[in-house]
C-alpha cells in the first residue's frame, strides 16, 4: 500500500513551491509586517505580539480596495464568458455548451405543439434531459413508462415509425399521431 | 411593471418577517433608525424563516404557490409580532439591543470603502440582467427553482429521478431553489437574472448584517469593512453569477457564526435564536452547509463549557434547533432515495483500508484548498491572516473563548472538507477536487472575514474598556 501511495506521487516533480510552503511564506510575511510595525511604532514596543493584529489590520486595509477592484474586473470577465453571441440564449445556453445547439430549432417547434399542462418523454441518446426540461418548462419531462402525453423522438426513425408516418400521410395534420419536424426529429402523440 | 411590483411584494413579505423576528428576539428596537439599520440582518432572517417554513411545507407534500407563500409569511409575521408584544416588557422594554453603543466614527476611509462596497454590489445586481443560465445551474439550482415555480411541489423528476436528471443532485437541500422560485412566481418570469440578483442581494444583506451586529462596538471603520470587502470580491464569489449555492450558504453560515461569537463574548438576548435560524438556513442550502452548521454548533457548545448552566442549556437548545431544521429534508431524502451522492456514507468512509488507500486524495485536496485559501495574492491573505490573528490572540489574551470559537470553527470546516474529499467516491476524484474547491472554500473564507471584523474590533481601547466594564 505504501508503494502504491508513493507511486501515485511519483510523476509529480519534487519542488519546494507547493501550497503548503505558500501558506508558510504568507504567514512569515505577516510576521515580518508585524516586526516592521514594532520597529516603527514606539507605542507597540511594550507588547510585540499585539503588533500582529495591527499588521493584519493594516494589510487588510491596504488590500481592500485593490481586491474589490480586481474582483469586479474578474466578475466582468466571468460574465462576458457566460454570455452567448445570441442574446436569446438564456436557459438554452446548456444546449450550446454541450454542442447540442442543433436541437434548438426543434425545441422551439415543440414548444408550439405541446401544451403547458402536458407531459412528454424523450426517446434519444443525444439529449441532455435536464437542459431539455429547463427549456420546455412548464411542460413536464417524464419517463416513457409514466404515461406521457407525447414522445419526443430524436434520432434515426425505426421502420415501424416510418410505416406509421407513411400510413398517416393522407390525414390532415391535426389528425396525425406523428408530426415530423425533420428526418430525425418527430413528435409522437401518446394519448388524446 | 409586473416584475417590479412582484419583487417589491415578495421582498416586503420577507423583510416584514425578518424585522418581526428581530423585534421578537430583541435584536432590534422599534425605532425607525434601528429598523432601517437592521434591514440587512432582517433580510437574511426573513429569507431564512420564510424559506425554511416553505421547505417544510414541501417536504410534507404541500403545494407552494404565491398565495401560500404570502400566507406563510403573514402567519410568521403575526406570530413573531405577538411574541414581540407579549414578552415581558413588550415592545417598550427599553432594553438596549446588542447593536447599541457609540455613534459610528465615519472618517473618510470608511466612507470610501463603504461606498466602494455598495457600488460593487449595485453594479453586480444591475449587471445580472440578461445573464444566461450556466451549466451547473441548468442542471441543478435553476432547474429546481423553475420547476418549483411551475409545479409548486416536489413531484417532478428533477427532485426524485436521478436516472432522468443525472446532474440534479437530488440529495442537495432546496432552500435556494425555494427562494428563487418565490422571486420567479411573484414576478411571473422564468429569468436567470432574477435568481442571480437574489443571490447578490443576499451578499449585500450579509455586509449590512455584519455592520449592524458590530456597529455599536466598533464604529464603522475600515477594520470592519476591509475583510468583508475582500471576502465578497474573492474568486469563490464568481459562483454567484453561475447561480451556484455556495455563497448563499456562506452568508447564512458566517452571519450565524458571528452571532455565536458575539454571544460567547457576552450573552445577550436574541443572538442565539438568530444564530440558530441562520445556521438552520445554511444547513438547508447545501450538504456542506449541514455539516458546517452542526459542526459549528458543537464548537459553540464546547466554547460554553464552564459558563453558567442556563447559558449551556441555551446553546444546547440552539444546537437542537439547528439539527431540527436540517432533519425534515434529510427525512425526505431518506424516504425518496437513495440518490447518487458526492459524499460517502459515514459508515463506509470509516474503513481503515479505504482511508489508507485514499491518502493521495487527502494530500491533493489539502493542496487544492490551501491553494485557494492562501495563495498570497489579494484575497489569499484573508484566511492566513485569520489563522495568525486567532492563534496569536489565543496565546496572549485572557478572554480566549471568542478566539477559540472562531479558530475552531474555521479549522473544523476545513477538516470537514478534507474528510469529504479524502473519502470521496468520485471516479475521477482529482478533477472533482480541482473543479469544486473554488466553490467549497467560500464558507471558510466568509467565516474568516466576519471573525476578523469582530476580533479586530475588540482591539480598540474603548471597546476593551467597555467590554471589561460590562463583564465587571
Amino acid at each position: 500500500m505504501i508503494r502504491a501511495y508513493l507511486e501515485s506521487r511519483a510523476p509529480m516533480m519534487a519542488t519546494v513551491f507547493t501550497p503548503y510552503t505558500d501558506v508558510l511564506v504568507v504567514l512569515a510575511g505577516l510576521l515580518m509586517g508585524s516586526a516592521a510595525i514594532v520597529a516603527l511604532v514606539p507605542g507597540i514596543r511594550a507588547s510585540a505580539v499585539s503588533s500582529v493584529p495591527v499588521a493584519v489590520a493594516v494589510l487588510l486595509a491596504v488590500l481592500a480596495l485593490p481586491v474589490l477592484w480586481r474582483g469586479a474586473a474578474g466578475l466582468d470577465a466571468v460574465r462576458a464568458g457566460l454570455k452567448e453571441a445570441d442574446p436569446a440564449a438564456r436557459h438554452n445556453k446548456c444546449f450550446l455548451d454541450k454542442g447540442f445547439g442543433w436541437q434548438l430549432g426543434f425545441v422551439a417547434w415543440l414548444q408550439g405543439r405541446i401544451a403547458w399542462s402536458e407531459s412528454f418523454a424523450v426517446h434519444s441518446r443525444t439529449v441532455d434531459r435536464a437542459c431539455f426540461q429547463l427549456s420546455m418548462l412548464p411542460r413536464r419531462l417524464v419517463r416513457p413508462d409514466d404515461s406521457p402525453d407525447w414522445t419526443v423522438w430524436i434520432g434515426k426513425f425505426t421502420p415501424e415509425l416510418r410505416a406509421r408516418i407513411k400510413d398517416e400521410a393522407g390525414l390532415p395534420p391535426e389528425q396525425r399521431s406523428v408530426q415530423v419536424f425533420d428526418e430525425s426529429f418527430a413528435l409522437i402523440r401518446e394519448s388524446r | 411593471m409586473r416584475t417590479i411590483a412582484g419583487l417589491v411584494g415578495f421582498h416586503a413579505l420577507v423583510l416584514s418577517v425578518g424585522l418581526a423576528f428581530l423585534l421578537a428576539v430583541r435584536l432590534a428596537r422599534p425605532r425607525p433608525g434601528d429598523l432601517v439599520r437592521s434591514l440587512g440582518l432582517a433580510h437574511l432572517a426573513g429569507v431564512a424563516a420564510t424559506c425554511l417554513a416553505s421547505v417544510w411545507l414541501l417536504v410534507l407534500g404541500g403545494t407552494l404557490t404565491a398565495p401560500v407563500f404570502a400566507a406563510i409569511a403573514l402567519v410568521l409575521l403575526a406570530a413573531l409580532l405577538a411574541v414581540a408584544v407579549l414578552r415581558p416588557g413588550g415592545l417598550r422594554s427599553g432594553e438596549p439591543g446588542p447593536a447599541s453603543g457609540r455613534a459610528p466614527s465615519q472618517g473618510w476611509p470608511v466612507v470610501v470603502l463603504g461606498a466602494a462596497i455598495a457600488l460593487f454590489l449595485v453594479v453586480q445586481i444591475w449587471n445580472a440582467r440578461e445573464l444566461p443560465t450556466a451549466w451547473d445551474a441548468a442542471h441543478n439550482w435553476t432547474l429546481k427553482a423553475v420547476v418549483l415555480a411551475d409545479d409548486g411541489d416536489l413531484s417532478s423528476g428533477a427532485f426524485r429521478d436521478p436516472t432522468l436528471f443525472g446532474g440534479a443532485h437530488q440529495d442537495y437541500p432546496i432552500l435556494q431553489p425555494v427562494l428563487g422560485s418565490g422571486a420567479l412566481r411573484f414576478t411571473s418570469r422564468s429569468d436567470q437574472s432574477l435568481l442571480v440578483a437574489e443571490l447578490w442581494l443576499l451578499v449585500a444583506a450579509f455586509v449590512a448584517a455584519v455592520a449592524y451586529l458590530l456597529r455599536g462596538r466598533l464604529g464603522w471603520t475600515v477594520l470592519l469593512f476591509a475583510p468583508l470587502a475582500i471576502a465578497i470580491a474573492s474568486g469563490p464569489v464568481q459562483g454567484v453569477m453561475r447561480g451556484d449555492a455556495d455563497v448563499a450558504m456562506a452568508v447564512f453560515l458566517a452571519t450565524g457564526v458571528l452571532c455565536l461569537g458575539l454571544w460567547v463574548e457576552r450573552a445577550r438576548p436574541g443572538l442565539l435564536p438568530a444564530a440558530a435560524l441562520l445556521l438552520g438556513a445554511a444547513a438547508n442550502v447545501k450538504n456542506e452547509g449541514t455539516v458546517f452548521a452542526i459542526a459549528v454548533m458543537v464548537v459553540a457548545l464546547c466554547a460554553s463549557i464552564g459558563r453558567p448552566g442556563r447559558d449551556i442549556r441555551a446553546v444546547g437548545l440552539a444546537a437542537v434547533s439547528v439539527v431540527a431544521a436540517a432533519v425534515p429534508w434529510r427525512l425526505w431524502v431518506a424516504a425518496h432515495g437513495p440518490f447518487p451522492s458526492d459524499v460517502r456514507s459515514l459508515g463506509d468512509s470509516l474503513s481503515p483500508s479505504l482511508l489508507w488507500d485514499s491518502l493521495h486524495q487527502l494530500d491533493f485536496a489539502a493542496r487544492e484548498i490551501l491553494g485557494r485559501l492562501a495563495d498570497g495574492t489579494g484575497s489569499g491573505w484573508l484566511f492566513p491572516a485569520f489563522l495568525l490573528v486567532t492563534v496569536v490572540l489565543l496565546t496572549v489574551r485572557s478572554d480566549r473563548r471568542v478566539h477559540a470559537l472562531y479558530l475552531a470553527a474555521g479549522l473544523v470546516m476545513i477538516a470537514a472538507l478534507l474528510w469529504i474529499y479524502w473519502t470521496s467516491p468520485q471516479p475521477d476524484v482529482e478533477a472533482h477536487i480541482e473543479r469544486t474547491t473554488l466553490r467549497t472554500v467560500t464558507a471558510p473564507m466568509f467565516v474568516a472575514a466576519v471573525a476578523l471584523a469582530h476580533i479586530l474590533s475588540r482591539l480598540r481601547p474603548e471597546v476593551r474598556a467597555a467590554r471589561e466594564a460590562g463583564e465587571g
